[in-house]
């Protein structure tokens, strides 16, 4: 389910295509392929399981996320003290350490459990990690593929937009977005109208939805510049030639002929990308923007615990680890479809 | 291979700035070199213009270039002499200030690696002069300098007002050089903190001529013309800067004849300033608060971490004007539900000192915890809860859930999201209200703050010079520009007032804290949280002072290694 | 080709015009103005410093005074402030009475930094990025480049995994916290380096470490794909079948080709590199250019705001022009049109 989710945000426009016999054999020729990929599909597990975990959070978190227990922050059961020679349990030497086996990873400065928080971190991150995203590579294929295919004028202008988006202000769109959704859609609102349903939405993100949304359409560009880079090299290749003479319809040509080429480097960059919105929502935790407490976010748990590596590297470094593991995840998967989806590795394993 | 390489350069290089350094300092005294990181932050200082400053950063600098009129002492906060001594007249609204003869202006040679007098067209040194003051004062209440300090030092000199907004011209202004060392400052109304703020740096000498000649860069090393104890050497732009002893500088009591010969001063966040103490590169930092508990319990660090008084203190406001905090009794049910002694225990840890009222003790005239241990407001939930109840009464409310959303807003740091979430929990346990927190960017927060305050809104004062007047009538005064809540009560108003303008402290003290009771309980504008408190570590081979306001003086350090 | 680069040089100043018209209005919408601050200013302060920055002028007035402080040269005559030489980035001496100077370019004062103009800025603390941010990049070609063609060469071995999994760990780990961690490890309990600062090559090595090792991880595993896709084109396969080595055919076919998508994100990379970047800048104290980007932004200091997003968008033009300029020597297939 997982993996025909990632194919579906990732070659939308393809997939429309698969009813049409000869995309058919591509699409199922693929998901063969991908299947036989141990990495793939164990990446595709993992990402399975973190969105099952971010679904069923309330059940799996052993404490609330937002309960706190002030007397007990900072707390670390023994297994992590023991694992970080820097953390010292109080009544040694030096010791400054409150030890609490119930938290299992240890609690953080407002002593909630840092495993709950991470868990329910797991859906605004997970989120981040979709939403920009797919706003982006949709907005990026079409503007890459036009652009290269067409060449000559249209080319020309779309390229200098992208070079105008490139230098477009985003960090000021993000301050802008945050000022108006935290002012005005904080307010009051009736139940049932649009802004509030979008509020409630954005505040279950941690007021990070929009912010996305606007991050990812304005983050297109190295999709359109690499989709159209890839079109360019493509579209002068003997089997484009050959359909154009053949009097295929441009349409035809693009999505039958170009878009299956270039899509094996477009999703691993793009799975590329999912890293740098998540570490996006970290550095605006860094400055000061980030979610809107008490919501855990992967990003802000990690930003918040860098400040303290030195004396309580589990608040950094575990949130971390559960990042690392979901990287690697959309990693794997994203070089699995690579594999899967060009057509010149079709017999190739 | 590669690695190696690297390992054995790195290696050779020390070495031989090792050897070079022996070499150098072989025989000749080594000079005393202090790094500090206390009240600094990342990025540069906006300014060294005295004119023009007005944070700790700034001012930090500022106090060791230019000497004011009177100084404060760092540790007692008291009024000393400056670069003058003065003669009060009889009704307490004519100041004469005798400027010390002959103290240089100084600008450091880059060329020849001293710290050189500055001379005149006639070739004779140039001395800070009652002229040099009448200029900076005027300066400062200049509407086209638009310093943002002169609505401190305007209401205090006549004319002074007028001539900064523009209604008023400089003529008119009651600053007047009598002759080359006699300056004359008369005020509108008497009031005992204007030595205080005569002293200020925004009334600083500044050199009229260097700042016509290199116009807004005139504080840059090359260009600037300074006379405190230490001299301006580099200003190495977001990085450092560097200050070197003035040889000329005479000393007075506060600002003696440094002996420490250079100050480096880093603009590194704390973050980044307690790893470079940890590995022995800077010698006094700030220590950031994610790490105190290491720090108190380590056995080398403990002994050098101090927490030290400061000028300020950390609250809530409240809306008056927004409901449901129009109701008095809501607004003291969620001051009393907030447990000051937890946060301080539990989420600040520096032995913040738990708030009863607003003024910092420790000011001139202000109450202190000792003479009034039951002014104020502190935590009690039963309390809490009948106040609730009668608030929720007169509002024609069944239950706290008929309340309509209640917002608590703050500038997205760290500190204030710690605070706030820890103070949400407790409104949910003790009220069982839910508080929607919204984190903002602090510009943004500083605007909706100032426009259109939240319900419930974090705020912070620093006194600007040490007497209760800096916190209740600049801050709370009803036509105050600091007073978000729209806090307004005749009574206060009056006391603050009279309170200002009396001689005897006793009698203010008494005032004041009738102004803190009303502000605090009777009226419950605010909620107090902490008392702030200074933390710093400074390595065992340091002399230092300790400063309750808000700036180290480092003519008072030594050190000796 | 000629024709090419000019035109794409005279598409440069659209793309600035625009860009600065978007970052103009977008810096004014966002709420609060340089001189919102915590403290709050009584309102005849206020006014006498929207007076000084003409701050009180409609909006539109505002943009055409700043354009025309960049666009419009100036001669001045007679004495004048030494500031007015920071101020302007291109200043001439005339030949004549009375020092006649042509001055140019004016990217205004800082608000916040009162001493200061946007050129000092540029002047002083964009060599600094410059420099991170070239050896960052140096750093992320020569990790990020071998580990991919080494990953596509032995695909599905070891060694492919192996690779794969120290950039996808790059990648994974945002700086903030592999900075801390470096300046922990290698700067307090090993002191091999410095901890913080710029200066030295000492003080390089672990902020260059942290911006490339997370760049070479991207430039890593686009390698590798796009080699992997290449290795599959026919004229390899016939290269391979004229007996051509299998090193040559990597060196002379695959790599030249395989190359085009890395190079397509080295172009903004470098832009945004050598510009400097907030994080790494902020944790280390190097006194660069990036922490403008945002202290800009927060601060709303609009003169600052406009010069480093302009400036970045030069850098980028320049920069893509260049791998467009690449393109076409790598794949002469490409054609200028």
């Amino acid at each position: 389910m997982a993996v025909m989710e990632q194919q579906s945000h990732t070659a939308g426009p393809v997939t429309r295509l698969g009813a049409r016999p000869k995309g058919e054999s591509l699409w199922i020729d693929a998901w063969k392929r991908l299947r036989r990929n141990r990495l793939a599909v164990l990446g595709a597990v993992i990402i399975l399981i973190n969105l099952l975990v971010a679904v069923f959070a309330p059940a799996l978190a052993p404490k609330d996320y937002k309960t706190q227990v002030l007397a007990d922050n900072n707390a670390a059961p023994e297994w992590v003290i023991s694992l970080f020679p820097n953390m010292k349990a109080k009544g040694t030497e030096g010791g400054f350490v409150t030890v609490n086996n119930s938290y299992l990873l240890g609690a953080d400065s407002l002593g909630r459990d840092l495993l709950s928080r991470i868990i329910y971190g797991a859906r605004v991150s997970l989120a981040v990690a979709f939403v920009g995203p797919v706003v982006s590579i949709i907005i990026g294929l079409i503007v890459g593929v036009v652009a290269g295919f067409f060449g000559g004028r249209v080319d020309n202008i779309l390229m200098r937009l992208v070079d105008i988006m490139y230098a477009f202000p985003t960090f000021l769109l993000v301050v802008l977005l945050m000022a108006f959704f935290r002012t005005s859609f904080g307010g009051v609102q009736q139940p049932g109208t649009l802004a509030y349903t979008l509020g409630e939405l954005d505040a279950s993100m941690g007021g990070m939805l929009f912010i996305f949304l606007g991050i990812g359409m304005t983050s297109w560009m190295q999709m359109a510049r690499l989709s159209r880079g890839q079109v360019l090299s493509v579209r002068e290749k003997e089997y484009i030639e050959a359909a154009r003479s053949i009097g295929t319809p441009t349409r035809a040509i693009m999505v039958q002929h170009v878009l299956p080429n270039i899509l094996g480097p477009l999703i691993v960059a793009e799975t590329l990308t999912i890293p740098t919105y998540i570490s996006y929502e970290a550095f605006l935790s860094f400055i000061g923007l980030g979610v809107n407490p008490p919501t855990p976010s992967w990003g802000g748990m990690i930003s918040e615990g860098a400040r303290s590596i030195a004396t309580y590297p589990n608040q950094a470094l575990f949130p971390a680890l559960a990042l690392f593991f979901v990287m690697f995840a959309f990693n794997f998967l994203g070089d699995g479809l690579r594999d899967a989806l060009d057509p010149r590795m079709r017999g190739v394993d | 291979m590669l690695r190696k390489r690297t390992r054995w350069f790195g290696f050779v290089l020390v070495l031989a700035v090792l050897l070079t350094m022996v070499g150098g300092f072989a025989g000749a005294q080594e000079p005393k070199v202090l790094i500090n990181g206390i009240r600094m932050t990342a990025g540069d200082p906006n300014t060294l213009d005295p004119q023009l400053a007005q944070d700790n950063k700034e001012i930090t600098i500022i106090n060791h270039l230019f000497v004011g009129l009177t100084s404060q002492d760092e540790v007692t906060s008291e009024v000393s002499p400056g670069v003058s001594t003065w003669e009060i007249s009889e009704d307490g609204l004519v100041y004469t200030f005798n400027i010390t003869p002959e103290v240089s202006w100084v600008r450091y040679n880059a060329e020849t690696g001293q710290v050189e007098q500055v001379l005149d067209e006639s070739g004779s040194p140039r001395y800070v002069t009652a002229a040099d003051f009448e200029y900076a004062i005027k300066r400062s209440l200049d509407p086209a300098q638009a310093d943002p300090y002169a609505y401190v030092l305007a209401p205090y000199i006549v004319g002074g007002v007028e001539y900064n907004a523009g209604e008023g011209a400089a003529e008119d202004v009651a600053a007047v050089a009598i002759d080359t060392y006699t300056l004359q400052l008369t005020a509108p109304e008497k009031v005992a903190f204007a030595l205080n703020i005569y002293g200020m740096w925004m009334a600083r000498a500044t050199p009229q001529w260097a700042i016509e000649d290199a116009g807004t860069a005139w504080t840059e090393p090359e260009n600037i013309a300074t006379y405190g104890p230490y001299a301006l050497k580099e200003w190495a732009h977001e990085e450092s800067v560097t200050l070197i002893k003035n040889p000329f500088w005479a000393g007075t009591e506060v600002y003696p004849q440094p002996k420490i010969d250079e100050v480096i001063i880093r603009f590194l966040d704390d973050a980044t300033q307690l790893p470079e103490y940890e590995a022995g590169t800077m010698d006094a930092i700030e220590v950031p608060q994610a790490e105190i508990e290491r720090i108190k319990a380590d056995p080398v660090l403990s002994q050098e971490y101090t927490a030290g008084a400061d000028n300020c203190s950390y609250y809530y406001g409240f809306n008056v004007q927004k409901p449901p905090f129009d109701n008095v009794h809501i607004r003291r049910a969620f001051s009393l539900a907030i447990d000051r002694q937890s946060i301080v225990d539990n989420v600040t840890k520096a032995g913040q000192i738990p708030a009863r009222w607003f003024t910092r003790p420790g000011h001139n005239a202000a109450p202190s915890l000792e003479e009034f241990p039951d002014l104020g407001i502190g935590f009690d939930p039963d309390m809490a809860q009948e106040e609730l109840a009668l608030g929720l009464q007169e509002l024609g409310l069944a239950s706290a859930a008929d309340l309509p959303p209640l917002t608590l807003a703050f500038g997205n740091t760290t500190g204030h999201t710690q605070i706030a979430q820890a103070i949400q929990q407790m409104w949910a346990d003790t009220l069982g209200v839910t508080v929607n927190l919204s984190a903002l960017d602090p510009t943004t927060y500083f605007v909706t703050q100032q426009q259109d305050a939240e319900m419930i809104h974090r705020s912070g004062w620093c006194s600007d010079y040490p007497d209760a007047n800096s916190f209740l009538y600049d801050v709370f005064r009803s036509d105050s520009s600091q007073n978000y809540g729209h806090f307004a009560s005749a009574e206060f108003d009056q006391l603050v007032d009279e309170a200002r303008v009396l001689d005897d402290t006793d009698a203010r003290q008494e005032k004041y804290a009738r102004a803190e009771q009303i502000l605090n309980w009777e009226e419950v504008g605010i909620a107090p949280i902490y008392w702030y408190v200074t933390k710093q570590l400074t390595k065992p081979y340091v002399e230092r002072t300790y400063s309750i306001i808000g700036n180290e003086n480092f003519t008072r350090w030594d050190i000796s290694k | 080709m000629a024709r090419f680069i000019a035109r794409r040089i005279l598409w440069l100043f659209l793309v600035l015009f625009t860009v600065s018209i978007i970052t103009f209005t977008l810096m004014h919408a966002v709420p609060g103005g340089p001189f919102a601050q915590e403290k709050a200013l009584p309102p005849a302060v206020l006014a006498n410093i929207n007076a000084k920055y003409n701050l009180d002028d409609p909006f539109l007035i505002q943009y055409l005074n700043y354009l025309g402080d960049i666009l419009l040269p100036r001669i001045t005559s007679g004495k004048q402030p030494k500031s007015l030489e920071r101020e302007f980035l291109i200043n001439i001496k005339l030949p004549g009475e009375g020092d006649p100077t042509l001055r140019w370019m004016n990217w205004g004062p800082s608000y916040k930094s009162s001493s200061r103009t946007v050129n000092d800025i540029f002047r002083e603390n964009l060599p600094i990025s410059f420099q991170l941010g070239v050896s960052a990049l140096v750093i992320a070609m020569c990790i990020g480049t071998p580990l991919g063609i080494m990953a596509a060469l032995k695909r599905n071995t070891v060694y492919d995994y192996a690779g794969m999994g120290v950039a996808i760990f790059g990648v994974s780990v945002p700086v903030i916290i592999t900075a801390p961690l470096l300046q922990y490890i290698f700067g307090v309990q090993l002191r091999a380096v410095p901890v913080s600062g710029w200066g030295s090559f000492q003080h390089m090595i672990l902020p260059a470490l942290a911006l490339g090792f997370t760049q070479s991880a991207l430039l890593a595993r686009l390698t590798r794909a796009s080699l992997l896709q290449v290795m599959n084109e026919d004229y390899i396969r016939t290269a391979r079948a004229k007996g051509v080595s299998e090193r040559m055919v990597v060196i002379r076919h695959a790599l030249k080709n395989g190359m085009i998508p890395v190079i397509t994100v080295i172009g903004p990379l470098f832009a945004a590199l050598v510009t400097g970047t907030f994080v790494v800048e902020t944790i280390f104290g190097i006194p660069g250019m990036g922490r403008f980007f945002v202290t800009s932004v927060t601060g709303r200091d609009y003169p600052v705001i406009m010069g480093t997003i302009l400036l970045y968008a030069i850098f980028l033009v320049l920069a893509n022009l260049i791998v467009d300029l690449i393109y076409a020597w790598v794949d002469p297939r490409i054609r200028f049109d």
